[in-house]
């Protein structure tokens, strides 16, 4: 990746867009510090997180991975209170657990909390994780294609979910195919392609040329009730 | 849903003490079992010290050094396994099954020919004496830790499943098994009596020394292994999660497998290739308690003591006034187990 050069405030919600192999994920992992950059860093409130250890990052900032938890089984709670990590060193304290329940309450996930989470949907598997990345206390929250395998309604639960965190001065960061359900929820857009930032900045920079460039392919933009969708030329006629 | 967690830490609680408790039960039948003529009046007796010396040097030189060797070894073993399935994700994954167990029998018996650590034979008990246990020791594990080298290297890969990583495992094996048979070949033959211990786990040569070595880096393993616990449950959620929650994932997984190699070592140079307990173990306690970290590795310790003194206690009763190795009887044991496991895992179901 090259060239990627952006500042997101506080509260912000940005969503990363842009064709497959682009470097969503890539970004996505440079900003926690997963992978490092072999030039350039990546500053939170000025801090520079090169000179700071994977433990602080895990204080600041939760990750939300893209590909699903393993396949031995733990509950609900557990996989919560895994979030607590960077403040355990060998055992949880009292009040690791109390926020641990305080952050199940919060995203509703009680009834289930003690379900193991092989046994759960896509949808409620993804609440986990977004409670387990919460039970960190991070200030940002950086997802990695959270809709990816759900359903129209848990998509927009997800979604949902995340814009409420935002309004409680959460920065959410998230990667997404997407492009219509990032319109719709982010407040900044960041567009990828091949490893650079195409373009970046509010609503208004999706545009049909941009995205025409973007992914190579005829798009028409049509504003609807307020809110503007995406509407790709297909090669095949329309019917009628 | 507080009381329902608490509940359930209460519940495996439960499962240490019980284990315990027959942990403490096994150590007494132990005890008044055996050739010589001991049985639980004389132990009672030994308590109110009315004894005879002939039933103090049983107990305190025969069979008690063998007990606490077995009890030892089990947990050194069993927590090995367990750390090593968790830290490579890997069911199958094991001292044994990864060819440690074998790379460190060669470095005992490179030690041995090569080194000149040993070979003095006393015919009496059976006992081939090491002269020099630490070269011996330090031979093993640095050997064991050619075989986590090829076995960390290959798990960098990403299409490399469990089953490949184990084969890794036998290829090893095999490899050392060869270089053990070769220095058999050119071997004297108090040197080859030396050798033959390696190649099946006997706790016959426990002695307070060993054993005092041995309790030493149990008791150190067990300490690193406590306060790495959410460290290793971090990396069951994936390489790059863990990361992402603040652990070092390179140093976690290579510090962790030289730690269980070095207690595998240990045990191998003092009492040979005890096989299977570190995979079978860990599987039992994983079906009853779930496989959480927290009580995984404490209940893997308490349960391989246990299931290793109850093995040599079975092994030296068996056929009776004969003592068989426990090495032989463990491989008995575990080796339809691992096949278990293997069909089972056909269908990807290896944990539940």
């Amino acid at each position: 990746m090259k060239n990627v050069r952006c500042e997101i405030g506080t509260g912000d919600f940005m969503a990363v867009v842009g064709p497959n192999g682009s470097g969503k994920s890539t970004l996505i992992k440079c900003m926690n510090g997963i992978l490092r950059p072999r030039k350039g860093t990546v500053y939170i409130s000025s801090e520079n997180i090169r000179e700071k250890t994977l433990r602080e990052i895990a204080k600041k900032m939760a990750y939300v991975p893209q590909n699903k938890a393993g396949d031995s089984p733990v509950s609900v709670f557990d996989s919560v209170l895994l979030g607590r990590k960077p403040y355990i060193n060998w055992k949880p304290s009292q009040s690791d657990i109390d926020i641990t329940t305080n952050v199940i309450a919060r995203l509703k996930l009680d009834h289930i909390a003690m379900k193991d989470i092989n046994k759960l949907s896509g949808g409620q598997q993804q609440n986990v994780f977004i409670a387990r990345a919460l039970a960190q206390q991070p200030g940002i929250l950086l997802l990695d294609e959270p809709t990816s395998n759900l359903d129209l309604k848990h998509t927009v639960r997800i979604m949902d979910t995340l814009k409420n965190l935002c309004k409680q001065g959460l920065t959410v960061i998230v990667a997404l195919h997407d492009i219509n359900l990032a319109m719709r929820y982010a407040s900044h857009i960041m567009m990828l392609k091949e490893g650079e930032i195409y373009a970046c900045g509010g609503r208004e920079i999706v545009t049909e040329e941009r995205l025409e460039r973007l992914y190579d392919i005829k798009v028409r933009l049509i504003k609807n009730n307020g809110c503007f969708h995406v509407i790709p030329e297909s090669s095949i006629e329309n019917q009628d | 849903m507080r009381k329902e967690y608490k509940r359930r830490k209460q519940y495996k609680l439960l499962f240490l003490i019980i284990v315990f408790a027959a942990l403490l039960a096994m150590t007494v039948i132990a005890l008044a079992t055996g050739s010589a003529p001991v049985g639980v009046p004389d132990l009672a007796d030994l308590l109110k010290g009315s004894a005879p010396e002939f039933t103090s040097r049983v107990v305190y030189h025969v069979r008690m050094p063998r007990i606490a060797g077995a009890i030892l070894a089990g947990i050194a073993l069993s927590v090995s396994g367990a750390v090593i399935q968790s830290l490579l994700r890997n069911p199958l994954a094991s001292p044994y099954t990864l060819g440690i167990s074998g790379s460190s029998a060669f470095g005992a018996a490179f030690a041995i020919i090569v080194l000149g650590a040993g070979g003095s034979y006393t015919g009496s008990n059976d006992v081939a004496t090491v002269v020099n246990p630490y070269i011996l020791t330090i031979s093993a594990f640095v050997w064991s830790l050619l075989a986590v080298a090829v076995i960390l290297m290959l798990s960098r890969f990403r299409g490399a499943g469990p089953e490949i990583i184990i084969l890794a495992g036998i290829i090893i094996s095999s490899l050392f098994g060869a270089g053990i048979s070769a220095m058999q070949y050119f071997a004297d033959d108090v040197q080859l009596a030396s050798i033959v211990f390696w190649t099946f786990g006997d706790l016959g040569r426990a002695n307070w020394a060993n054993v005092l070595i041995i309790g030493v880096t149990a008791v150190a393993v067990l300490i690193y292994f406590f306060f790495h616990i959410w460290n290793y449950k971090a990396l069951q959620s994936g390489d790059e999660y863990a990361g992402s929650i603040g652990v070092n994932v390179r140093y976690v997984r290579l510090a962790g497998m030289v730690v269980a190699s070095l207690a595998t070592a240990v045990v191998v140079s003092f009492y040979g290739v005890i096989a299977f307990v570190g995979l079978v173990v860990p599987h039992i306690v994983r079906r009853i308690t779930g496989g959480e970290e927290q009580f995984l590795i404490p209940a893997s310790a308490l349960f391989g003591g246990l299931f290793l003194l109850s093995s040599d206690t079975l092994a030296r009763t068996i056929i009776a006034p004969v003592v068989l190795p426990v090495g032989i009887l463990t491989s008995f044991l575990g080796a339809p187990l691992f096949l278990f496991l293997l069909v089972r895992g056909m269908n990807r179901t290896y944990w539940q």
